[in-house]
């Protein structure tokens, strides 16, 4: 045990245990369905440290808050108000019920995740000669990475490396660049929002010299969920208890939040990602948050 | 009271006359008990869990005019989804009229406009200081709010990021005007780098949260503040009515 966090190798077999009655849950109604997808690279609890300060390690993340749904999942279980199953590893999309999506929200309610695409921008070929090739190459790259940086009138988008601003616009980031035949493709992912527009998105390179062709191809629609406004009251209890106050924000890219194709799903949950840790207090709030959200839903 | 003596829209929002003591926005009192928020900013919290958003910058302006009573509208309809807070509306589907913060992070000088055109009618009677000096100390800075002789309106000594400005401000009775424009014009240090820019504007904060939210009319406020200074300049008021330390005083 750390703390109030169970061990990293039991994790696994108590979620594999209440796991495994989905299947046979499903059937029943007024169950909130539970589920941790994983955004920090699985549930591996090998590259978890079990640290004085909570886990530690690659996997951190994803395991504290698959040990936060067990904890809540089984205390409701255990004769607390309110019902939830929890679906491991995989979800059971035909479930009947609500979703609470467990992500690392830092104790945020989310409905809206940002949508996906891509673009590809073909360059003019580059001129003969390899010193002269390479150089229109690196000039071109740079003037394309110049053109899709973002940019506001008002608010400092240069620095805002907590996505404050950022993270209601269309961003792109650098894909790779491939040179199999000809003139060199630069491929960028794209984060989009309600208001990107595709013709836009290439405009912003389209007008360089050094662009050929500019395409962009959408991945993944955003995604915005329309939950039962008694889970959002439920949740946002739940989030004042849990962490002082509610606030809603969007997660920054499509997950399996997305792909669930139920309207009445939630996502919310603790920590951050990409952190490498999962501290004891992480975990009492990220169960206080599911279980809480239950109870009040149930009780309604 | 003093009210507005007719509706005017400025950026953002409508202000209408209000019929009762004290300022509403979207129907929620601008009180220290309806406070949802504080530390980048402010929210008000109305029925049904709507929530009215940067709040301060209508207040401010509200403030810095002398009003005390009035009834702020949101009008914003278009959605500017880089503004965290209309992430928020269009994630718990309200819409972008519960946001009436400018866009720009001014204490919204279009206000400051529609009052001085529309003029100010009616008395304020009623003021109110501390009964002895109240200090919030935490994450947002320390303010200390002083009492002052009925009628004296509110002095703030601020230091932030390094730099001090005093200002004498009645938020019921009238204001330099220069000051008023000064204030009112000062963006946000949220998005700006000036640390001068950032002290005046904190000025337009303190009137919100310290006089408006609050209450008080009458009082010396020092403040030192923090980043997320709102978690001071509202606890503060906070801590004065919880510790039933507001005096009133009438002619």
């Amino acid at each position: 045990m750390t703390g109030s966090l169970p061990a990293p190798g039991a994790v696994l077999d108590r979620a594999a245990d209440l796991g495994a009655g989905t299947e046979r849950a499903a059937a029943d109604s007024g169950v909130v369905n539970v589920h941790v997808p994983p955004t920090d690279g699985g549930f591996d609890p090998a590259t978890v440290d079990p640290g004085p300060d909570g886990y530690e390690g690659p996997n951190a993340g994803d395991l504290g808050r698959l040990a936060a749904a067990v904890g809540a999942v089984e205390r409701l279980a255990d004769g607390g108000t309110g019902a939830a199953r929890l679906h491991h590893p995989d979800p059971v999309a035909a479930a009947p019920g609500p979703w609470l999506v467990v992500e690392p929200l830092d104790g945020r309610l989310s409905t809206v995740h940002a949508g996906r695409g891509r673009l590809a921008v073909d360059l003019v070929e580059p001129p003969a000669g390899v010193d002269a090739g390479l150089r229109a190459v690196r000039e071109a790259l740079a003037d394309l990475l110049d053109a899709v940086r973002p940019e506001h009138r008002r608010y400092p988008v240069g620095r805002d490396a907590d996505g404050v601003f950022t993270r209601g616009m269309t961003t792109l980031s650098l894909d790779r660049v491939e040179a199999r035949d000809g003139a060199p493709t630069v491929r960028f992912d794209v984060s989009t929002t309600p208001a990107t527009d595709p013709r836009e998105v290439e405009g912003l390179v389209a007008g360089l010299s050094c662009v050929r062709e500019a395409r962009y191809e959408p991945v993944a629609a955003l995604c915005r969920s329309e939950p039962p406004s008694s889970l959002l009251r439920a949740a946002e209890g739940a989030a004042e208890r849990a962490v002082g106050d509610w606030e809603y924000e969007w997660y920054p890219e499509p997950t399996v939040f997305s792909r669930l194709s139920t309207p009445a799903k939630l996502a919310l949950g603790t920590g951050t990602p990409g952190e490498g840790s999962f501290g004891a207090e992480d975990y009492r709030a990220c169960r206080t948050l599911l279980g809480g959200t239950v109870a009040d839903y149930g009780g309604r | 009271m003093r009210t507005v003596a007719e509706r005017f829209e400025a950026e953002s929002v409508a202000v209408a006359p209000a019929e009762e003591p004290g300022i509403r926005v979207n129907g929620a009192p601008a009180t220290v008990e309806a406070v949802q928020k504080a530390d980048v900013r402010v929210d008000l919290l109305g029925d049904e869990g709507r929530r009215s958003f940067v709040v301060e910058h209508v207040l401010a302006p509200l403030g810095l005019c002398g009003v005390t009573a009035a009834e702020v509208t949101g009008i914003e309809t278009d959605w500017s989804f880089e503004r965290p807070e209309h992430r928020f509306c269009y994630a718990r589907g309200d819409d972008p009229s519960r946001v009436v913060g400018s866009p720009a992070g001014l204490p919204n000088p279009a206000v400051v406009d529609g009052v001085r055109e529309v003029g100010v009618v009616g008395d304020h009677e009623v003021r109110r200081t501390v009964a002895e000096p109240v200090t919030a100390d935490n994450d947002g800075g320390t303010v200390t709010l002083r009492p002052r002789e009925r009628g004296a309106g509110v002095r703030f000594e601020v230091s932030f990021r390094g730099e001090t400005f005093v200002a004498e401000v009645d938020p019921a009775g009238p204001t330099d005007p220069e000051l008023v424009d000064r204030v009112a014009g000062a963006t946000t240090p949220f998005l700006t780098d000036s640390a001068r820019e950032g002290v005046v504007h904190s000025v337009a904060d303190l009137v919100s949260d310290v006089a408006v939210i609050g209450g008080f009319e009458d009082l010396v406020v020092e403040a030192e503040l923090g980043p997320a200074y709102h978690l001071a300049t509202v606890g503060v008021s906070r801590l004065a009515h919880e510790r039933d330390l507001v005096v009133e005083r009438r002619p």
